[in-house]
């Protein structure tokens, strides 16, 4: 088995960033952490309706964030470093038989 | 015929679950802010996004301590800990291939890396609530005398967790300001 690998320069951990600039989601980790701090708060003296609110606020913005980091423009949401293709293709007899 | 104290005991159980699970977690997140300010390690935005979650988790334990039982609360922590094993999991699979640029943020503790630690935790926690749920669940939950002492320890842990909250919201807004969060600095103090 090989891996089918090529660079990919789309990193976001090694602070390169080529995220498109200026692109919605960029300031959603403030809304994120600024909604979440509003529902520990409410949750621990708060009405509890508010404190469900803001987490489920906060809970849709992760989500959206989410997607947001991992998608890139150049190949969507898949993973082709992790593509594998067989060099040699396996005989495959019918089932029960061992040869 | 079940006396009061054998009707207690679910209950209490399940309080001390909730809490050893918040404990648990504020340990971590604790371990993740000393490497952070002592340590350098800047977090990642998909880092961030796990701290998210690991503060969602003891939302849900927060509200169990404050307004009682309801599945409700579990359902939230169980959401939470659902979006860490994501994120968690398909953040290893970005690094998993090392090559240019791309490889594990930070340092390996007993050899693997954050990412890969928050699988394993999301993983225990999703686990934890399963076995909680096959053992008390279906049964009522809701304490009539709840015990002031676990009550007063919940109270001072969920103010830790709102402190420490609090605290990683600060850290967001000077590392990231309202823009992209990167890892080679805090952007408010000019890094």
């Amino acid at each position: 088995m090989i891996f089918v690998f090529s660079d990919m320069s789309i990193s976001r951990y090694a602070g390169i960033s080529i995220r498109r600039q200026g692109a919605k989601g960029d300031d959603m980790m403030f809304a994120v952490f600024a909604t979440m701090s509003l529902a520990l708060l409410a949750g621990h003296c708060g009405p509890r309706w508010f404190a469900i609110l803001s987490m489920l606020v906060c809970l849709a913005l992760s989500i959206g964030l989410f997607l947001f980091e991992i998608y890139s423009p150049e190949y969507g949401f898949r993973m082709p470093w992790l593509q594998v293709q067989l060099d040699i293709v396996p005989s495959v007899g019918p089932r029960g038989s061992h040869s | 015929m079940n006396t009061p104290a054998d009707a207690r005991l679910p209950a209490t159980l399940n309080d001390l679950f909730l809490l050893a699970m918040m404990l648990t977690i504020a340990a971590i997140l604790t371990v993740a802010m000393v490497l952070q300010y002592y340590g350098g390690e800047i977090p990642c935005p998909l880092c961030l996004l796990q701290r998210v979650t690991m503060f969602g988790v003891c939302f849900g334990i927060i509200l169990h301590f404050r307004h009682g039982y309801s599945a409700q609360n579990t359902g939230v922590s169980m959401l939470f800990a659902l979006l860490l094993l994501i994120v968690s999991v398909r953040q290893t699979l970005l690094d998993i291939y090392p090559r240019p640029g791309h490889s594990y943020v930070g340092s390996a503790v007993l050899g693997l890396h954050m990412p890969v630690w928050s699988v394993v935790i999301a993983v225990a926690i999703l686990t934890a609530f399963a076995i909680k749920l096959a053992v008390l669940g279906g049964r009522d939950l809701r304490d009539p005398q709840p015990s002031r002492a676990l009550g007063r320890m919940a109270r001072l842990l969920g103010l830790y967790m709102v402190a420490i909250g609090l605290i990683n919201f600060a850290s967001v807004a000077v590392q990231c300001g309202v823009d992209a969060c990167h890892t080679s600095g805090y952007r408010l103090l000019g890094g």
